[in-house]
């Protein structure tokens, strides 16, 4: 058994770029989101975009079809440079893959079961769609991405409509702090959370199904603008039905205090719930995502039949999930750390893809 | 001395058996006496079996009961009794045959074969008289415009209509014959340049690749032609000629059995599922809104009975307050919990759903009253069930019947089952997850090649023109659906 190879569109690259990058985020953290970035928060996904998409691009448009970015790295560092390289990509996805599952688990727990179930039993219910997925591959995630990412995209349409008529064109302005914050305004942390999924998926997928470079990187600029369109009002409207309207508009964010002036702000709490619907389908098929990037990326370390590498993986991101993240302080401290793991990789990638087009020739396989 | 007379019996069907199987590929060339012989033995000498000597040099053979005796006589019969005075004639009427296995065929075909002394081999003629009915409307696919007319059970009939349908020069028509015990023949029609040759080559692959033990309806070739574990068909099914038109003009492969009244429409796609033969005879908008609602029928009755156990048992915040207690009130003294409830109706109705099939009409009305009324009503008088319980797994039923496809609409019954567990034990959560499942598997179907949840993912906006909302006929452009997954998506 092996996992389906295949290959994706700019569409379902574009619905997987929302996906990963919205899922954990809007489900997780927006109060803390907001807490951090303020207004500054719909900038975030744009600003990582900036290096992400020239870097999609380039690699892309060099490797062509030389493998994915696993074989690429293989082939251009030579088997121990690549390896550890991939060891410290490996480790990245990991923490993300145990943050992601303990986090949706908690989410699910908290926003739609009422009933007491046990975290492993949650845990479970997270991995199973996700390992499902994983093994399927990127064709059928991203045919899952593309229906659920529209289905995102029409939830926050919706919310923004309703929270429009009181907002002011001004108020959607990046503001850069007193305290000589990253890039344009968007807080640092958050720029590196966004930065490593999109190249991420950039790379992993876009070597495995070959579109044109163009449409990978479009694919992720598309993806970063939507997130950032979507974050402004789904975060505005997630904190309102979260905290209730009063106590949102006591966070750090002007454009909350108009939420108190919300006419209909009492049936937010209600209708959220199939907000978080959506976003929960969302996370559940990030999971699925990640799990198929780990394992790919696991490939590239250890040669080990697919048939245990998922189910391991699984096992594995459900027991660190359950012991890891046991305190949620642990979780606070590595969902802005672990990205950095990821970071060498990303600049050693972006730099072999400016290297002259004869090296690339001369170590190609064909 | 019985069991030895029993197993000489025996040993005689063995040997005739072993006899058959093996001659059917000889040639015919023995004498006279011993072809007819052999082929009496290989037909069991059956008692419609008729062999009648024509003059001293030609024997006529046919099963009486399918065929036409007055053509035997005008084919056969009459020109062989005036000593072949007219070869060229009779050249262009009989069909020459070599050897046993080909007779064979020819006879139970309903064909004339005639045997000439010191001529090896054998000629037939086509003398068939099968039992035939006009072609009426099916009653499983009534509409309310349109034209009236449905295949019927013979292919030459299916095939005419069709052709009469698409009088298009780059129809193409081929045959095969099905690699069973009742070999039944089998039309495979395609509008050449409409049709995807990857969609193609994969039908003709599996056609000839197939083998089932018998096929007496084209939905029995069905199941042969997609994975059994399939819980969706990908395999279209119609009766009526008219949608069979729309297919091929759709680039779709129609496929018709002899001896069926199905046609089999390859391949088929979840959007599909939700279009009738009136969308295309109505108004755009007049269609957009009815599929609209056949779709929300379909979510329905999906998730209605497991929505309700999960909003009434677990997630109570979600239910505004005046709702919740009017269920809770009719819930008062109910001796089983909600879960149980809610399954119990589900099996009862599905139970009087069965009951229904199985009786004629006027018992079928009978019984619905019986299972609506009484029992349903009775139930709750006596405190055994709620009244809001009856009223969602009602609903439910009935919007299982919006579906035109009832192959679909028996599939979510059957997955509101596993929901409802689902939603018991986690709620909303458990109901959403079911949901992911299903889609990831819907995802993941493919029926000839062509993604199921095609042309919505992978997204083909020119597709989207008929699935939910149905364009205007001036702007529909038709075939774009029946495409296989590209390499790239």
């Amino acid at each position: 058994m092996t996992m389906k190879q295949g290959r994706v569109n700019a569409s379902q690259l574009f619905g997987l770029g929302i996906i990963s990058m919205l899922a954990t985020l809007l489900l997780t953290v927006p109060g803390e989101l907001l807490r951090l970035a303020g207004r500054g928060a719909w900038w975030t996904p744009l600003v990582a975009a900036v290096p992400a998409v020239p870097f999609a691009y380039a690699v892309g448009k060099r490797a062509g079809k030389q493998g994915d970015a696993v074989a690429l790295l293989r082939r251009l560092l030579g088997p121990f440079v690549s390896r550890v390289l991939l060891l410290l990509v490996w480790l990245a996805v990991a923490i993300d893959m145990a943050i992601i599952t303990r986090e949706v688990a908690e989410g699910a727990s908290a926003s739609f079961s009422s009933a007491i179930v046990p975290m492993p039993v949650l845990v479970a219910l997270v991995l199973v769609p996700g390992m499902w997925l994983a093994w399927l591959g990127p064709v059928a995630i991203g045919r899952v991405a593309t229906v659920i990412s529209a289905g995102i995209i029409v939830t926050y349409v919706v919310g923004f409509l309703a929270i429009v008529p009181l907002m002011h064109v001004l108020w959607t302005r990046p503001v850069i702090p007193t305290d000589a914050r990253f890039l344009g305004g968007a807080p640092i942390e958050l720029s590196w959370l966004w930065l490593i999924e999109p190249a991420l998926i950039g790379v992993l997928i876009m070597h495995e199904v070959q579109p044109s470079a163009r449409r990978v990187a479009g694919g992720i600029l598309a993806g970063a603008t939507a997130s950032g369109a979507i974050l402004l009002s789904g975060a505005i409207w997630l904190v309102i039905a979260d905290f209730g309207p009063t106590r949102a508009a006591e966070f750090a964010v002007p454009i909350l205090h108009t939420a108190k002036e919300l006419p209909y702000s009492i049936h937010l709490e209600r209708i959220d719930s199939l907000v978080i619907t959506v976003e929960l389908l969302g996370a559940l098929v990030k999971v699925g995502l990640f799990l198929w990037i780990w394992a790919r990326v696991s490939e590239g370390i250890v040669r080990v039949r697919t048939a245990y590498l998922l189910p391991s993986l699984a096992v594995a991101s459900g027991i660190s999930s359950i012991v890891m993240f046991a305190n949620p302080l642990a979780l606070d401290r590595s969902i802005y750390s672990y990205g950095l793991y990821i970071l060498p990789t990303f600049f050693v990638l972006m730099a072999v893809s400016y290297l002259p087009s004869r090296t690339w020739a001369s170590r190609s396989p064909v | 001395m019985d069991e030895i007379s029993d197993l000489a019996t025996h040993c005689r069907g063995v040997l005739n058996t072993i006899d058959a199987a093996a001659w059917t590929g000889m040639s015919m060339v023995e004498s006279h006496e011993q072809r007819l012989a052999r082929l009496r033995r290989m037909l069991g000498n059956p008692a419609d079996l008729c062999v009648r000597p024509v003059g001293s040099l030609v024997t006529v053979m046919y099963l009486s009961t399918i065929v036409d005796e007055a053509q035997v006589q005008d084919t056969l019969v009459g020109p062989l009794s005036q000593q072949f005075d007219s070869p060229p004639a009779l050249a262009n009427r009989l069909a020459p045959i070599d050897t046993y296995g080909d007779a064979l065929n020819a006879l139970l075909s309903g064909k004339a074969i005639a045997l000439m002394r010191q001529v090896p081999g054998a000629l037939a003629a086509n003398t068939g008289k099968w039992p035939k009915r006009d072609p009426t409307e099916p009653p499983a696919e009534v509409i309310s415009r349109g034209p009236h007319t449905g295949f019927i059970e013979r292919l030459d009939t299916n095939v005419a209509l069709i052709r009469m349908g698409v009088p298009d020069p780059r129809l193409r028509y081929e045959n095969f014959v099905m690699a069973s015990r009742s070999g039944t023949k089998a039309g495979l029609f395609y509008i050449e340049g409409l049709v995807s040759p990857k969609v193609l080559q994969r039908v003709r692959g599996t056609l000839n690749s197939v083998r089932p033990s018998m096929v007496t309806d084209a939905r029995m070739l069905a199941q042969h032609l997609t994975p059994s574990a399939h819980l969706f068909p990908t395999v279209g099914s119609t009766e009526r000629p008219d949608v069979a038109y729309g297919a091929l003009l759709d680039g779709r492969v129609v496929v018709l059995t002899d001896g069926s009244p199905t046609a089999l429409l390859i391949p088929q796609v979840f959007a599909n599922l939700l279009s009738v033969p009136d969308d295309y005879y109505n108004r755009g908008i007049v269609a957009s809104f009815e599929r609209a609602f056949r779709f929300l029928g379909l979510l329905g009755t999906l998730t209605i009975s497991a929505l309700y156990v999960s909003l009434a048992s677990i997630n109570q915040e979600l239910v505004p307050t005046p709702l919740f207690l009017s269920i809770a009130q009719a819930r008062l003294g109910i001796p089983m919990p909600l879960v149980l409830e809610i399954l119990t109706l589900e099996a009862t109705i599905e139970l009087i759903r069965q009951a229904g099939l199985r009786l004629p009409s006027s018992f079928g009305q009978s019984i619905a009253i019986v299972g609506a009324v009484v029992i349903g009503q009775s139930a709750v008088l006596a405190g055994l069930l709620s009244a809001p319980a009856v009223v969602v797994v009602s609903v439910g039923f009935i919007m299982s019947f919006i579906l035109p496809s009832q192959a679909t609409a028996m599939s979510l019954r059957i997955l509101r089952f596993p929901l409802i567990l689902l939603a018991s034990a986690f709620g909303l959560f458990g109901l959403v997850w079911g949901l992911l499942l299903l889609f990831i598997y819907l995802s993941s179907l493919e029926s000839f090649g062509v993604p199921y949840l095609s042309p919505v993912t992978p997204l083909r906006l020119r597709g989207l023109q008929d699935t939910i909302v149905r364009r205007s006929l001036r702007k529909l452009r038709r075939s774009f659906v029946a495409r296989p997954s590209p390499t790239t998506e």
